[in-house]
């Protein structure tokens, strides 16, 4: 190992993070690095397992869906306990690999549901003590971020995180993630399913590939007047979600313009908002992550907009866009190979662990 | 309406901002800074004209009002709708946000009172900025001149005030984290000198709640 490496591992002894052991260093030197993820922030229990060089060995997943409303966390939670651990195993009969072959079990501790975020926890220190294995502590929005970027090949992009429970802009600068902008309430994937199912168009929240309020846009024509609220780079989406709702039921208002208004707002939003980050830092790459992302209208606008800055646009794969284990898998490789791992003991959830409190040292 | 010949010179682009182009030309003689608002292709058509055209004539506006107070920003020479076109004062200088790494430590302690008193100056007329960072903050060398009022309203409302309180420090945890908790008391002083120390105590709590309401956020755990 290089000098430089072992200064930064004596760096982080010092902040808190648990040193690493002899045992460590001796499966660093010889063996190859297999890391076992497990993911439970929300609705989905996801296990994946990955090598080194980031090869995909399984990617196994259990999601719950609610019988109606949204997720309710405690429900979530006993579904991730009863599903989980056939999750993992079938993860490791699918990578044909024994738990004597993980080097280390990762698992993203926050941000997330409480509950979820316990349920998984606890089966990833069950596994970690009885196996005796590392304990890898991952952000799930890192994880998000470090799955993009390895599989579109992206080195240094403005990251546009938008899903169910996070409306993230960010980017890399002096070892951290720094967040240029956020949602100030709701997120983006909330606020749209929120409307979907309020108006009565969901569930199903997504038919052939397409979310429900894009597909009833389709027919729209006229602009209804909703709030657009952007905030420099922050953005607030409660107000637009209130005012839809509000419209939804006064007379003589076509859904389908109401969606497409809706839509328009809501996406228009996040690109703007996208687009003063991107005149802001600069960056010549521009990478989708998180579940909202897999709408082709978000990505055809994200394109136009990146296109007018002489960028290039990274859309994560689809599979991967979602919640899933493999990522927390791939950013625990990337946290093993820095020394980082957590105490059985210390690791506790964190449900609100932000994105730019987490160290990132193996990108300069 | 009898048609009046202007003297406009549209010279070259200078900036390519998020929302606009800017291009520096003369006006009338003057040194003179064009900004355009341009359709963005990713926009619904209908959409899109309505929100530049609004942003126009409320950028115009707010430049007038601030203006008016006395506050420093760019003087409004003349604003087209239908270009969605707003003419104004050139400003010689540089952006804060690009000059910021080579201040010294008492110049950035200045630069940040000032920065906060011309925050408090806009509030106690109740204009918000909406977009308050160090690159919408001209350093001529002299004075701190604002510029971009293209998200700004009027309101006399904590919760705006808070907010642009909120962008000004984000900016500065985001860009110039190095700073930012050295800078961070200069700015409020500065705001509770033009505006009172009470209200801009107050304006700073309601900046941690607005931050607290947000998700995943540590602080907001202490309160409940």
């Amino acid at each position: 190992m290089a000098n430089a490496d072992i200064r930064n591992l004596l760096q982080q002894e010092e902040s808190g993070v648990r040193k690493p052991s002899f045992k460590w260093y001796k499966t660093m030197a010889s063996k190859k690095i297999i890391i076992l993820g497990i993911e439970s922030t929300a609705h989905t229990f996801g296990c994946g397992i990955v090598d080194e060089y980031g090869s995909i060995l399984a990617d196994t997943r259990a999601v719950y869906v609610p019988e109606k409303g949204g997720i309710h966390p405690r429900e979530a939670a006993q579904h991730h306990s009863t599903y989980g651990p056939k999750v993992v195993k079938e993860a490791l009969l699918k990578a044909n690999i024994s738990m004597r072959d993980i080097s280390a079990i990762a698992i993203a501790l926050g941000p997330g549901l409480g509950p979820c975020l316990r349920s998984g926890a606890t089966i990833a220190r069950a596994l970690a003590v009885y196996f005796s294995k590392p304990l890898i502590p991952v952000n799930h929005a890192v994880a998000h971020i470090e799955i993009g970027k390895k599989l579109t090949g992206a080195k240094d992009p403005l990251i546009v995180y938008v899903s169910g429970g996070n409306t993230i802009i960010a980017a890399f600068s002096g070892g951290r993630y720094r967040v240029f902008g956020e949602t100030l309430d709701i997120a983006l994937g909330n606020c749209l399913d929120v409307f979907a199912r309020e108006i009565g168009l969901a569930p199903p929240y997504i038919v052939e590939g397409l979310h429900v309020v894009d597909k009833c846009a389709e027919k729209g024509e006229e602009i209804i007047d909703l709030p657009y609220v952007v905030k420099g780079e922050d953005l607030s989406y409660s107000g637009l979600l209130t005012a839809a709702l509000r419209k939804a039921k006064e007379p003589g208002v076509k859904l389908e313009d109401l969606c497409l208004s809706f839509r328009e707002n809501a996406y228009n939003m996040l690109v703007e908002a996208a687009e003063r980050a991107l005149a802001h830092t600069k960056k010549k790459e521009v990478l989708l992550t998180g579940g909202v992302g897999a709408s082709p209208i978000l990505q055809e606008k994200l394109r136009l907009m990146v296109r007018e800055h002489n960028a290039e646009l990274y859309i994560t794969p689809k599979k991967y866009m979602g919640d899933n284990g493999v990522m927390v898998a791939w950013t625990g490789v990337l946290l093993y190979k820095s020394g980082i791992t957590v105490n059985v003991k210390e690791s506790f959830i964190k449900q609100r662990w932000r994105l730019d409190e987490v160290d990132i040292p193996w990108q300069k | 309406m009898a048609k009046i010949d202007l003297e406009i010179n549209i010279g070259k682009l200078i900036s390519k901002g998020a929302e606009a182009n800017i291009y520096i030309g003369k006006f009338l003689g003057y040194k003179a800074i064009f900004k355009k608002r341009t359709p963005k292709p990713y926009r619904n058509l209908k959409f899109d004209l309505n929100l530049r055209v609004r942003r126009t004539i409320n950028e115009a506006k707010m430049l007038h009002y601030a203006r008016r107070e006395g506050i420093p920003v760019p003087t409004l020479f003349y604003f087209d709708i239908k270009e969605t076109l707003i003419v104004m004062e050139f400003i010689e200088g540089s952006l804060l946000s690009l000059t910021i790494k080579d201040l010294s430590i008492n110049v950035l302690k200045e630069m940040f009172l000032r920065a906060g008193e011309i925050m408090a100056k806009l509030h106690s007329n109740q204009i918000v900025h909406g977009d308050f960072t160090t690159s919408n903050i001209i350093n001529t060398g002299k004075e701190l001149v604002v510029i971009d009022f293209g998200l700004s309203k009027k309101s006399p409302e904590l919760e705006e005030h808070a907010i642009d309180m909120h962008l000004l420090l984000r900016s500065l945890e985001s860009t110039h984290y190095n700073i930012v908790d050295y800078v961070r008391d200069y700015i409020i002083e500065g705001y509770g000198n033009i505006i009172g120390v009470n209200y801009s105590k107050k304006v700073y709590e309601r900046m941690l709640e607005i931050r607290r309401r947000g998700r995943y956020v540590k602080e907001r755990r202490k309160k409940v």
